[in-house]
């Protein structure tokens, strides 16, 4: 199972941008933070959505970039069995 | 059950617990590791709940501490970071615990073996199912409730979370017809063999949804156009939010 699929579908939902652009912000969130984005790990995730992508978003901008990492981290913490279950 | 029934299902159930450890090993999603221990406990506990071998408190020791395994492993798998119920549910089981291991003795050493005694003893297992595996198909549904329309998701994954539901719902019917069950297991009663259908149909959806077979993975898959990854540059994002 590929998240960043999933989450970027939701990013771009959010943001109004189409799917690969937003997995691609999601992707690069990634590698800024030296993990791996094919990982399966939530943690993994949290760490680059509340550290990262706030940045990322601003540099390509977008608006309101705190009220959409808080969405995006609400929405993986509601969505995080996908981790166990799609691994 | 009949007893080489119950052998088959712990065998299978310590197979699908092995699978899963190495899919830890995998993947390093380390809740999985106390799924697989319930699993393992689930299938000692059977073997002991009932006919020739019929030790309840060993049965019940193992199948409680599985209980509590199972709570744990509800946490971890969709509360991380959120409010959950576990606190209450770990304390509503202490009690209920304790009476169930005082039961179990009593009829273990022979003070008391009258159905009464065997149906409280079996009844008070069937609460603590359902408070484990009651919150599990809640937590298991609403999940799956939000990604069932996902298009990003691959249709095996889907397929897993409906394996689950239904070993689950099959745990919860269990839990039903476990009481009513009689404690001659020699008899063919409807509730037993009630328990063997049920059960099979338990067996087999945890097997496929934990140790799924390629084949069925790329058959659940066969209508999924995987998305070629496209890494993009920054650059590249600037430019693609131009031409929006």
């Amino acid at each position: 199972m590929n998240a960043i699929s999933i989450f970027g579908q939701i990013l771009s939902e959010k943001i109004n941008l189409k799917l690969m652009p937003s997995k691609g912000v999601i992707r690069i969130a990634f590698v800024e933070a030296n993990l791996d984005p094919n990982t399966s790990k939530y943690v993994h995730y949290k760490k680059v959505f509340e550290e990262y992508l706030k940045e990322r978003l601003e540099r390509i901008g977008i608006e309101n970039t705190a009220d959409i990492v808080e969405y995006m981290i609400s929405e993986l913490v509601r969505n995080q069995a996908v981790f166990t279950m799609g691994s | 059950m009949l007893f080489g029934f119950k052998i088959v299902f712990a065998v299978i159930q310590w197979i699908i617990a092995l699978a899963l450890i190495f899919r830890v090993k995998k993947t390093k999603l380390n809740n999985l590791y106390l799924l697989a221990f319930t699993l393992f406990l689930e299938g000692i506990g059977t073997m002991f709940l009932s006919g020739s071998l019929t030790i309840l408190l060993i049965a019940f020791i193992t199948l409680d501490i599985a209980v509590w395994s199972h709570l744990i492993f509800i946490k971890l798998t969709f509360y991380k970071d959120r409010k959950s119920p576990i606190s209450i549910l770990l304390a509503l089981t202490i009690p209920v615990t304790i009476v169930h291991w005082i039961l179990s003795g009593i009829y273990d050493i022979g003070l008391n073996t009258s159905f009464l005694l065997f149906f409280v003893a079996r009844l008070l297992y069937s609460i603590l199912t359902y408070i484990s595996y009651g919150w599990m198909a809640y937590s298991l549904i609403k999940s799956y409730l939000k990604i069932r329309n996902n298009k990003m998701l691959e249709p095996w994954v889907k397929a897993r979370y409906l394996l689950v539901i239904t070993y689950v719902l099959g745990k919860l019917l269990i839990g039903i017809l476990l009481p009513i069950s009689p404690k001659d297991q020699l008899a063919l009663d409807w509730s037993l063999m009630a328990m063997a259908f049920v059960s099979l149909i338990i067996l087999v959806s945890q097997f496929l949804a934990w140790v799924m077979p390629e084949g069925l993975r790329k058959w659940l898959n066969r209508n999924f156009t995987v998305q070629v990854e496209e890494i993009f540059s920054e650059e590249e994002l600037l430019k693609s939010l131009e031409g929006e």
